[in-house]
This record gives structure tokens, C-alpha cells and sequence, in this order.
């Protein structure tokens, strides 16, 4: 029933009605979308954010620091470069980049460049995250690339971890993506660019929002988020935890699923720095097999007409606690395979193969949003 | 629903470390701190205050080299060299459980002709009574320059009460319960 509003300052209604009319709030004091340009109409070679909603002329709120999700559906096979505040010119050699591909132990890098070589010979789809201190001094940028490199889940897909700078001092304002191949950047390409000063006002609306959340009461396999709302970009972050009780962790897997689905998944990783693993035509993504606990955090994109990309990094996986055992670490690139569908479910499961399951106070979250 | 929230920042421009105030503890941590100092630095946590004890562990790994590590240590190093550098980490940060954390560096001399160096760090704190609220970059000598900011998130918000007078009764249809509402943030059972 709904509640009713009598004179006399009565109110009749049911006791969940009484509870839900204390609500939580939560201050919007972090990242905002501050600028965005989908491509439309036609391939391009340049995809230049100056503002909100694939704005031409003007440029963004500056702020302190930037994420940017860039997803790049590509027309053609291209080198992709970033630039920022219109530094693009072929002789002014402020951008710097360090790049390693697939974990190579050898990094790719370049100094006095025109741009941030932000993907090597892109093609078919990407994903792109970078986060960028944009303050009073030259820039820094941090940034991870998911390269889906062909079609279906035979084939995983490549990773990118790289940083760059751009040796400017003022904050950037508009950025730039540059293709080396003409109209290389199919329609439906997106870049969104998120700002959070160091002092974000509480105004406005975060970008990130939950959801989907799991938490663990009791000890179990599984944590999933039900179904979530579908959202084109997806920040996961998971605990894994062992049974701190016992003083010991177990093996435990981390496989993780979208909508129930139990095939078309692909990933590459890499444990400690070691060569890449890579999984094709699997049940789940990752599956990294290891002790507890473990955190991951994992970005994706996720249109339900393209492959859903996810890059991620791990760490954890102890065999026993306390600071004389050091923690691992994985990093990896996945694909769900599915062209059909957005995720509206997120799961990670534990086989019934390992001797651990989660722990009480295990939990999964996803923020997301479109 | 739940969102990340800014905690906490810090800035400094002279001396060899930068700490947050302490902030409102989240499950979820996202740290950030740009820097110049002369040297390179390391990081500690803590609850209400740093602990300096030998309760970490890490493991790093510069430029896609070999990865290195290091038990029972007083600190993590998640920086590189001693040139202008931004570092972000993200924490899990569960009260009775070790924070375990992932660490990225960009560091590079000024100007577009030096090639910038990268580091990517896991680490762990060992403490397992409390979650971090305080964060502590330190052995930096001397910093010129610095600005820290820590982000969260988790289910924990703040309560918006509803907007009525002192006395508003509520008859729960469902339990026979009568409340009446204090003005501000209680219903009390008659």
C-alpha cells in the first residue's frame, strides 16, 4: 500500500514505508563528467573532446585529475596518439611515453614525440583507461589497454600497461585522439572524460554509481550482483577473503561470469611479471588459480552489440598471513565474446575443485554508468 | 546508492613527508599523490596514527624488469627515483583482514625530451583490527611540491531524515506499532 497522509500530522503506512522515509545520502565529491564526443555520421581520423555531448568549440572545466574511458571501435588498423590543448603540431616534441605490451619485459618507449602513443597498430575494438594528475605541473598519464585484436573468444586479447607526459604546466582543457590511419575510428568510437578537483564541491552528480553489490555472511562460492541496471562502463572491484580464523589460507579460483553465461570468454595475464598466460574459449574470464585473500580491480566496457572488454589487476593470493609472506600479483586483459547483449550480471564463482571457498566478509561491487 | 566520495587531501612544500588528516574509513581506496621531491620516498598507514612497525610486505617491478620484494618491512616503496612523479594506488581496506593494495608510478625529469620511467607495485599492510584512515608518504628529502587526495567508497552514507514536525505520527499499518517522529532524526514507539 502506499503511504497515506492524514490531517493532524498522521501518517499511515507500513513499516518498510516508515524506514524508507529515512534515506542515505552520499556527497558528489568525486569524478563528473566533464567532457564527451561520440563519433557519428561517418569514420574519422581525430576524436577531440572539448566538452560535454560531442561538443565542436569550447573546452572543459579544468580539474585536478582526469580519468578518461576511452572505447575505440576501429575502421581501420591505426597507431592511436594523445594529445592535449591542440600540442599537436609534428615538431613540438612534448610528449614522452613508456609502453610495455603483453607484459614484454622490454618496454616500448619514446621521448620529444608529437603524442602518447596510447595503442600500436589498433584494430577492431579497445579499450582505453587513463588517469592523468592535472594539475599546475606537467602532466602524468597512467593508463591500461585492452586491444580485442579478432573476433570471438579464440583469441584473447592484448594488453598495454604504459604511462606518458606531456611537458606543459598548463591543465588541460581539451584532448585529443589522433589516428596515424585515415577515418580509422568507426562510428559508435567514445571517449569520456571524468574531472575531480582536490577539493570537489559537493554539487552535481558522481559518474560512478553502484550497481551491484555482494557481500558474504557466511562462508560460500559465489558472489554475484543479481541483475544490475546495464551501464556502458563498469568499475569491479572484489575481495576474496580465506578463513582468517584458522590462521591459513586455501586455493581458491576467480572466475568471473556475465548473465549466467558459461562460455565465449578469453583472457591474457600475467602472475608476478611472468610470461603471459592466455585462456580462449573458456567458461569465465581471469580463472587465476590461487590462495586468498585476493583484491581486484577491473574496468570494462560494455555495448551490447560489441564484445565486453575488461582489463584487471590482482593482488593477494598468500599462502599464509603476516608481513613475512609477500602478497602476488596478476594482471590481465579478458573478453566476454557476447555481441548480443549488455551485462546485466556480474559474477565470480569458487569450483567445487578447491580446497577454499570465500570467506565471511567477501564482497563484490560494481559502480557504473553510461 | 553507494558512490566514491573524496576523503581526504593533503599538500606540503617543504620537509620529507606528506600525511592525510585522518578521513572517514571506506571498504574501497583510491590514493593519489603527485610529487617533486630530491629523493625517492616510501609509504605507511595506519589507524588514527601511522604504524611504523614492521608490518608490510611488497613487491615491485620498474620499467617491466625483474620483480623484486621485500617481507617484514616498516614501509612500501611505490615511488621511482627522485624526479617529479604522480602515484595512484587502489586498497582494499577491510577492517579485520590485511589491506592489500596495488601501486602505479609515472616519474620523469621535467621537459619532452626525458622519457618517462614506470613502476607497478602490489603491497599489503598486515594489520587486521582496523581499516586505514591515515596515509603517510615519508623519506622524501626534500619535497618541493606535493598534493595527496584519497577517495572511497562503500555502502556507508549519510542518513537524510524526513522533513517533518516534532510529534508526526506514523501508524504502522502492517504491525499495529504507533511512532511518533522527534523532528529530526527519531520515530519513537509509543
Amino acid at each position: 500500500m502506499a503511504v497515506k497522509y492524514l490531517a493532524g500530522d498522521r501518517i499511515i503506512g507500513t513499516a518498510a514505508e516508515r524506514a524508507a522515509l529515512t534515506t542515505t545520502a552520499f556527497p558528489n565529491t568525486s569524478w563528473k563528467e566533464i567532457g564527451r564526443f561520440t563519433v557519428s555520421g561517418s569514420a574519422t581520423d581525430t576524436i577531440e573532446v572539448k566538452g560535454l555531448s560531442s561538443a565542436t568549440s569550447g573546452t572543459m572545466t579544468a580539474k585536478d585529475n582526469i580519468m578518461v574511458l576511452c572505447h575505440l571501435p576501429m575502421a581501420t588498423l591505426a597507431n592511436v596518439y594523445l594529445t592535449f590543448n591542440g600540442d599537436d603540431a609534428g615538431s613540438n616534441a612534448n610528449y614522452g611515453y613508456r609502453r610495455s605490451t603483453n607484459g614484454n619485459t622490454t618496454d616500448s618507449s619514446d621521448n620529444s614525440q608529437d603524442g602518447i602513443n596510447i595503442g600500436n597498430a589498433l584494430a577492431l575494438d579497445n579499450l582505453v583507461v587513463c588517469d592523468i594528475r592535472n594539475g599546475t605541473r606537467e602532466k602524468f598519464v597512467i593508463y591500461h589497454t585492452n586491444e580485442q585484436g579478432a573476433t570471438g573468444s579464440g583469441t584473447a586479447p592484448d594488453r598495454e600497461e604504459a604511462v606518458g607526459k606531456w611537458a606543459n604546466t598548463n591543465q588541460i582543457t581539451t584532448l585529443q585522439f589522433k589516428g596515424a590511419t585515415a577515418n580509422c575510428f568507426s562510428v559508435g568510437a567514445e571517449v569520456v572524460v571524468l574531472g575531480c578537483d582536490d577539493d570537489e564541491a559537493d554539487s552535481g552528480t558522481n559518474f560512478w554509481q553502484e550497481i551491484g553489490t555482494d557481500e558474504l555472511t557466511s562462508q560460500g562460492d559465489v558472489l554475484t550482483t543479481g541483475t544490475i541496471a546495464a551501464k556502458k562502463y563498469l568499475w569491479i572491484q572484489t575481495h576474496h577473503l580465506g578463513d582468517i580464523t584458522s590462521g591459513t589460507s586455501a586455493n581458491c579460483d576467480f572466475n568471473m561470469t556475465f548473465n549466467d553465461s558459461t562460455s565465449g570468454y578469453a583472457t591474457k595475464s600475467s602472475q608476478n611479471g611472468g610470461a603471459d598466460g592466455i585462456g580462449t574459449n573458456t567458461a569465465f574470464i581471469n580463472g587465476w588459480i590461487g590462495y586468498q585473500d585476493r583484491f581486484n580491480n577491473t574496468f570494462m566496457i560494455n555495448v551490447a552489440s560489441k564484445e565486453k572488454l575488461a582489463y584487471g589487476q590482482e593482488t593477494g593470493g598468500i599462502t599464509a598471513y603476516g608481513a613475512g609472506t609477500g602478497s602476488n600479483t596478476d594482471e590481465w586483459v579478458g573478453k566476454w565474446a557476447n555481441t548480443s547483449d549488455s551485462i546485466t550480471k556480474v559474477t565470480v564463482t569458487n569450483s567445487s575443485a578447491r580446497s577454499g571457498a570465500y570467506g565471511v566478509g567477501s564482497n563484490l561491487k560494481v559502480w557504473g554508468s553510461n | 546508492m553507494a558512490t566514491w566520495v573524496k576523503l581526504a587531501t593533503a599538500t606540503a612544500s617543504s620537509g620529507d613527508s606528506i600525511t592525510s588528516p585522518v578521513f572517514t574509513a571506506k571498504k574501497h581506496l583510491k590514493i593519489m599523490l603527485e610529487i617533486d621531491a630530491s629523493t625517492d620516498g616510501k609509504w605507511r598507514f595506519g589507524n588514527a596514527t601511522i604504524d611504523t612497525g614492521s608490518n608490510y610486505a611488497q613487491a615491485d617491478t620498474a620499467n617491466g624488469g625483474t620483480r623484486v620484494g621485500g617481507v617484514n618491512r616498516s614501509n612500501i616503496e611505490c615511488s621511482y627515483g627522485s624526479t617529479p612523479q604522480f602515484i595512484k594506488m587502489e586498497i582494499g581496506n577491510i577492517a579485520n583482514r590485511e589491506k592489500l593494495g596495488i601501486g602505479e608510478v609515472v616519474s620523469a625529469a621535467t621537459g619532452g625530451g626525458n622519457t618517462p620511467n614506470r613502476k607497478e607495485s602490489n603491497f599489503k599492510w598486515v594489520n587486521t583490527s582496523n581499516q586505514i584512515n591515515i596515509v603517510q608518504s615519508y623519506g622524501w628529502n626534500t619535497i618541493s611540491y606535493a598534493i595527496l587526495t584519497v577517495w572511497g567508497s562503500d555502502d556507508v552514507g549519510t542518513d537524510v531524515y524526513p522533513n517533518f514536525s516534532n510529534g508526526t505520527i506514523f501508524e504502522e499499518s502492517d504491525t499495529g506499532k504507533i511512532y511518533m517522529f522527534d523532528g529530526t532524526s527519531a520515530w519513537n514507539e509509543m
